[in-house]
């Protein structure tokens, strides 16, 4: 039978985190209203700067020069969207976030040219997708992988490695394994780029435009991987650890069992949840991206987008970004919700 | 390096009046007693008390909060400006902030609110001018620059001064340097901005390129920079070329390229007409040759009844008629050439841009677009009286406006065409449909995209127009009569195969083409135009800024009353240079100007500087220094060199 009022109290506990999520963000993006304050002053400033110091207005009386600038700025203050108040502002902004209106971007635009925020997104987020969702997979399924090895032998010597390297790489950030990286592979040993996506000039085939992308990959890649790899090696090693020292496991191997199918089926299975949990919002966190480790690399991403909207306080970016995150956040959550709640009536009943 | 006056130390006023500069330089060098005696005297007589080193008004501190910038070396600037206040017994809050926080407090609020009193103020200039006419007005006296101006007035007489320059009432050069001499010594009296440091702006390029043409003011920034760059000992090659940023901009010569960055571009695959020397910014010609003829200020001059102007309602152009006058003439002698797409560069394509420049500033017109019309092309607009067309290459461009300075005259008559017309009215008509807007503003304003000859949505928009135009074999009213139904047949032709070989409509008639717009690797490749019209080697005598060697000889000890000369040389890569004004200054043991003037010419690169008798008479014994100031016309660096000499009793 399907857990109808439980589907329906979980849907609506993420819709209700979304929205509120949602808001806060246009608020906050927008500085509660105070970027309101420090555009329209920037605007003024730059439009006076032009004006007053170019010698064709020389001529002009100073209260047409004056009636030119208002005009000119209240222009772009309209075109901005400026001249409304904030708080009515802001639920315009929150149903166009809520309904995925996205709207044009204040200061940034796309390479090709729009200002839709859209736009803009969606011409970084292949970029994103292709070097840290990449990297997580990688890692992710290296790390469970090994981590299996681990459980196997815990407190082992196997395991008492990479311990040992899983909490010495997953504190150092992975911008920092960039860095020496790019020191020995590019600098020292010129095997790889130092940064960038592509050569210049880009090769003219598909292929080699492809191999030139996975050529400037590399070293992002192995610093992503080599930062994650050890944290999921650990982590998945913790949750099949303690898996495997439940009573059943315990009873299927006093049964005689093979030591294989026991971990396949009383120990990997049950471990699955808490681990593909895990997966799932890695890798809709790797969509983010990562602002240092972009900008360290050169790497054109969602991250370092995040960071220009930021530095330059385009909040419909901000928004845009954060929104999609949230609801691929919310929808992966909400999923994996309904998902155990359908498969594990302990979850249900918990609840 | 340093700076004291409110003209910069490398422009051309400040070299036209550099014995005048440095000469306000020396009395305002530093001197912090003489300012802690200074501010000493007006705080005490205010009421203010000075306690273990510390200010007091009132019982309680003089605060000053100081808005000091973090992004660049302005935060070096601030911490030493801070501890010299600091040191005179201020009590300096220290604001450390980025622009988006500093900037709405500095010139969004009411200083009379108190919220700042100090703040490292820094600007960036592209290109150098040869007039920097709006300087004094905008820095020392006017609310655009900065909220202070809306409370604060400056003293009547620099208000008087500045709107003079800015607004270029004067009548001769010699009336206008004198405005600049006054602006410059008033507003350092003045001092609301207080100048501290020009920094020229550094570049790194490969040790295997050699050296190319930089700006005085904006370094590589220049529109010759590109086309100057060569590997040494090779012809030919390919040049990688790092930019900040890629793509901030739409590449739309009408009101596009408004990022530095993309300029870049811009400057290498479009020919201006003419443009600012980049050591003098005195226009020089670029694809058109150009001689002047004014009536001056106050004169007038017949425009041909044949001449042509736009109307914009009809769309056509017209004859001016009789008893049209105008207060200059420039005569455009157009090397046409080809266009990228090898068409020929024909009168008709610079008519059409013409009649676009109209339409665009004309509010009933379809293209009107406020955003997209820059202060110049507002002034030609109201300015331009006709045209007149002498020969297929040749046309006279009438216009009721005057500068001392030529050159600006034919800047601001300088017509011209970016892109062939096919490609102006494929841009105009999505423009006039509202597909697309020419500026960013429009954009917004119409919620449509920035029209970009290159990438993006606008491609899809202006292939269909060219699809349609092209099967219509389509003349734009604005050139009716002006272009044969096989010129345009064969031009339709031409940028259709264009945009299928290169998917870009950007066609131009600059020494590079734009041969691919990558936007996923943010790279435009630009390739040579073998059929330009002019060498590679055209800008090749701008490289080296004509900076002249000055070398001064003379006595080391002179008898006062006695006649003392001083012989001075000017040299360019070691001949003679003749091209330069030498001027000096005579000062006392002290630092203080006892006696200037100008150096007289006696030869080839020779010049003189004589005391006489009974000026050297009025002098006291002790060691005295002779500044030279040598200014060069081709280069707005002045040359300072300078010697000491004793004066001993006679």
């Amino acid at each position: 039978m399907v857990p109808v009022k439980y589907f329906a109290k979980t849907v609506a506990i993420r819709l209700l985190t979304l929205i509120i999520a949602i808001y806060i963000t246009v608020v906050i993006a927008n500085l509660g209203g105070f970027i309101d304050r420090i555009y329209i002053g920037q605007i003024r400033f730059n439009v006076e700067s032009e004006i007053a110091r170019n010698p064709s207005f020389a001529n002009l009386p100073e209260n047409l020069r004056e009636k030119y600038i208002n005009e000119r700025v209240q222009a772009i203050i309209r075109s901005r969207g400026l001249d409304k108040p904030f708080i009515f502002r802001s639920f315009i902004y929150f149903r166009d976030a809520l309904t995925l209106n996205l709207g044009r971007a204040l200061i940034l635009r796309s390479a090709s040219g729009s200002s839709l925020v859209k736009d803009i997104i969606l011409e970084r987020l292949p970029q994103t997708v292709l070097l840290f969702t990449t990297g997580t997979i990688i890692s992710a399924l290296l790390g469970i992988y090994l981590s299996l090895y681990m459980a196997k032998s815990a407190g082992g010597t196997f395991d008492k490695s990479v311990t040992f390297f899983a909490i010495t790489t997953s504190i150092v950030p992975p911008w920092f394994f960039g860095i020496i990286f790019i020191l020995i592979f590019s600098f020292y040993l010129g095997l790889f780029p130092s940064g960038g996506m592509f050569s210049v000039p880009p090769p003219s085939t598909l292929l080699g435009y492809f191999r030139d992308i996975l050529y400037h990959m590399a070293l992002p890649l192995l610093a992503w991987v080599f930062n994650g790899l050890g944290a999921w090696a650990y982590v998945s090693r913790n949750i099949l650890i303690q898996v495997s020292q439940e009573d059943y496991v315990v009873v299927a191997r006093a049964k005689g069992l093979p030591e294989r199918l026991v971990l396949s089926r009383y120990v990997l299975r049950p471990s699955l949840p808490p681990i593909v949990t895990n997966v799932a919002l890695a890798i809709v966190n790797s969509l983010t991206g990562a602002i240092i480790t972009e900008t360290v690399f050169d790497w054109p991403g969602v991250g370092r987008l995040l960071y220009e909207a930021i530095l330059s306080l385009d909040a419909p970016v901000v928004i845009g970004i954060t929104v999609i995150y949230a609801y691929l956040y919310t929808l992966t959550v909400l999923a994996l919700d309904l998902i155990y709640g359908l498969l594990d009536p302990r979850i249900r009943s918990s609840r | 390096m340093s700076r004291w006056t409110v003209f910069r130390a490398v422009s051309p006023d400040y070299a036209r009046n550099a014995d005048f500069m440095k000469a306000l330089e020396l009395k305002y060098a530093y001197n912090f007693e003489k300012g802690k005696k200074m501010i000493t005297e007006a705080l005490t007589k205010a009421g203010a008390i000075l306690k273990n080193g510390k200010w007091y008004y009132n019982g309680k501190p003089i605060v000053l909060k100081f808005f000091i910038r973090i992004e660049d070396y302005r935060k070096e600037i601030g911490d030493y400006v801070a501890s010299q206040l600091e040191k005179v017994g201020f009590t300096v809050e220290k604001l450390y902030r980025p622009a988006r926080d500093a900037v709405p407090i500095v010139y969004g609020s009411d200083p009379r609110e108190g919220k700042w009193h100090l703040y490292t103020e820094g600007w960036a200039y592209t290109a150098i001018s040869a007039y920097d006419d709006i300087d004094p007005d905008f820095f020392c006296t006017s609310p655009y620059s900065g909220a202070v101006f809306k409370v604060y007035k400056p003293p009547e007489e620099l208000v008087e001064v500045a709107k003079k320059l800015s607004a270029a009432k004067y009548k001769s050069l010699k009336e206008r340097n004198e405005l600049v001499r006054k602006a410059a010594e008033l507003a350092l009296e003045d001092s609301v901005r207080i100048w501290l440091v020009d920094q020229i702006t550094p570049f790194a390029y490969s040790s295997n390129i050699e050296e190319m043409v930089y700006d005085l003011y904006g370094g590589p920034f220049s529109l010759f920079s590109l086309r100057t760059i060569k590997f040494k000992g090779k012809v030919g090659g390919m040049v990688k070329a790092g930019n900040m940023r890629m793509f901030t901009s739409a590449y739309n010569p009408i009101a596009g390229f408004t990022w530095l960055y993309d300029v870049f571009v811009f400057y290498a695959v479009s020919d201006p007409t003419v443009f600012p020397h980049p050591h003098t910014g005195k226009y020089i010609p670029v694809r058109a040759k150009f001689q002047v003829r004014t009536a001056g200020p106050e004169g007038v001059l017949k425009v041909p009844p044949t001449a042509l102007k736009y109307n914009v309602s009809k769309r056509k152009w017209v004859e001016v008629g009789p008893n049209v006058t105008a207060k200059s003439v420039v005569r455009f002698i157009f090397t046409l050439g080809k266009w990228h797409d090898g068409q020929p560069v024909t009168l008709a394509d610079i008519l059409m841009s013409l009649a676009t420049t109209f339409e665009i500033a004309t509010p009933n017109s379809t293209l009107y677009d406020p955003s997209a019309v820059t202060p110049t092309t507002e002034t030609f607009v109201k300015t331009f009286k006709g045209i007149s067309i002498v020969a297929g290459n040749v046309y006279d461009v009438y216009v009721d406006y005057w500068h001392p300075d030529k050159s600006y005259i034919a800047n601001l008559a300088s017509i011209g065409a970016t892109v062939p017309w096919e490609v102006q009215a494929l841009m105009n008509v999505a423009v006039a449909d509202r597909k697309l807007a020419f500026s960013d503003t429009r954009a917004e304003e119409w919620k449509v995209d920035w029209l970009d000859l290159t990438k993006g949505r606008s491609l899809d928009i202006l292939k269909s127009y060219m699809e349609k135009f092209k099967k219509e074999n389509y003349i734009p009213p604005e050139i009716k009569g002006y272009v044969t139904p096989e010129e345009a047949r064969a031009r339709w032709r031409a940028i259709s195969y264009w945009f299928d070989k290169y998917g870009h409509f950007y066609v131009s008639d600059g020494p590079f083409y734009i041969a691919k717009v990558d936007t996923v690797a943010r790279q435009v490749i630009m390739k040579a135009f073998r059929e330009y019209p002019f060498r590679a080697d055209r800008w090749a005598y701008l490289i080296k800024p004509r900076v002249p060697s000055i070398v001064v000889s003379g006595p080391s000890e002179a008898t006062l009353g006695s006649r003392v000369v001083f012989n001075v040389t000017s040299t360019f890569e070691g001949r003679p240079y003749t091209r330069v004004g030498v001027k000096y200054l005579l000062l006392s043991p002290k630092g203080v100007v006892i006696l200037r003037g100008d150096a007289k010419a006696v030869g080839m690169g020779v010049f003189t500087i004589e005391f006489s008798p009974e000026e050297t008479s009025k002098l006291t014994p002790g060691a005295y220094t002779l500044m030279v100031i040598g200014v060069g016309e081709e280069a707005a660096t002045p040359i300072i060199k300078t010697t000491s000499i004793v004066f001993v009793p006679g």
